[in-house]
């Protein structure tokens, strides 16, 4: 196996999966958004989105809090530090591969 | 992917502007600035009075408050309830709570420390024809707005901008070509800015709830 492919074996897998890393570009770009949101802008179903949050929380890459604005139920979320690097370090990698496997 | 990743970070930043509310908001700054002129225009020599200070303050203070709290409320009751909530870190991560509050606080503090010793020190500075500043030449400053739009425009990449920026061009060229200057012709200009920004800002709203309406059931997980 070539070091390019190496390189893209190595890379996070719970931020590469296409929903996933589309819900962190989205956060990477805001301090917060809600759950309506991240749904209108990804297109997932509750029930998808939902897995897909709780993923990356469990992995330490999202923070959830749930609040109310006014009498409405918001689900705040957020990239943590964590997850910041961590995408970052994904987009590095990325782009190494593109660089490294161009004709 | 990674063209995906920058578009999806692009519409992050174009939402703001979705629904017109900083059209709208920076329109209602500029009626303002017409009202102070055209009062300055209507009773010349009021510009050196105290009064004109007061009234500069409230210009300061009211356009703040237009432009950062009433679209806020505006998109929490309208947009936020239709198509999500989103908090920007203008830095791209999120500020310390004593960094956000020294912010809120030092700002506006110094600029009206700054204002004040402006306003208090204005006798001091040369004495300069109100006609020839740049301040108050309204084709000038029309050319400047001009080049704001386009840069809004480029930089959240909304056409509407770009459109906004050709009628306030046309606008200056026509002030510049017709020798308007002083308050009245600064009147002018920010009453048209005032006009074209209410209607585009009412157009996108309009448009947006059009496509948007509000959801049945809460989206909320």
């Amino acid at each position: 196996m070539s070091d390019e492919l190496r390189s893209l074996a190595g890379v996070d897998r719970i931020i590469h999966e296409p929903s996933r890393s589309i819900i962190l570009a989205i956060l990477s770009a805001v301090e917060s958004a809600d759950f309506l949101y991240l749904q209108r802008e990804t297109g997932l179903t509750k029930g998808n989105l939902s897995v897909h949050l709780s993923k990356l929380e469990e992995a330490g890459y999202v923070s959830i809090e749930k609040t109310y604005r006014g009498k409405v139920p918001l689900t705040l979320c957020q990239l943590t530090d964590q997850g910041r690097q961590a995408f970052d370090s994904y987009r590095k990698q990325l782009k190494q591969f593109v660089e490294n496997t161009k004709e | 992917m990674k063209d995906e990743i920058e578009r999806q970070q692009q519409r992050v930043v174009q939402y703001d502007f979705v629904d017109g509310t900083p059209d709208m908001a920076f329109g209602g700054l500029c009626l303002l600035m017409t009202i102070c002129f055209a009062i300055f225009a209507a009773f010349p020599g009021l510009e050196d009075s105290t009064l004109s200070t007061i009234i500069f303050w409230a210009i300061f203070a009211g356009g703040g408050f237009l432009i950062g709290w009433l679209p806020q409320r505006l998109k929490e009751r309208v947009t936020f309830a239709r198509t999500g909530y989103v908090a920007y870190s203008r830095q791209g991560r999120p500020l310390k709570s004593w960094v956000r509050w020294t912010i809120r606080i030092g700002v506006p503090l110094i600029s009206v420390i700054l204002l004040a010793l402006l306003f208090l020190n204005r006798s001091k500075f040369p004495a300069q024809s109100q006609d020839t500043t740049l301040f108050l030449n309204p084709g000038l400053t029309g050319l400047l707005f001009t080049g704001i739009w386009v840069m809004i425009g480029w930089k959240v990449k909304r056409s509407r901008y770009y459109l906004i920026a050709a009628i306030t061009f046309l606008i200056s060229i026509g002030l510049l070509f017709s020798g308007s200057s002083g308050y009245l012709g600064m009147a002018v200009l920010s009453g048209a800015m005032s006009l074209i920004l209410f209607v585009s800002g009412s157009l996108t709203l309009w448009k947006y709830l059009r496509r948007n309406p509000l959801p049945t059931e809460a989206a909320d997980e």
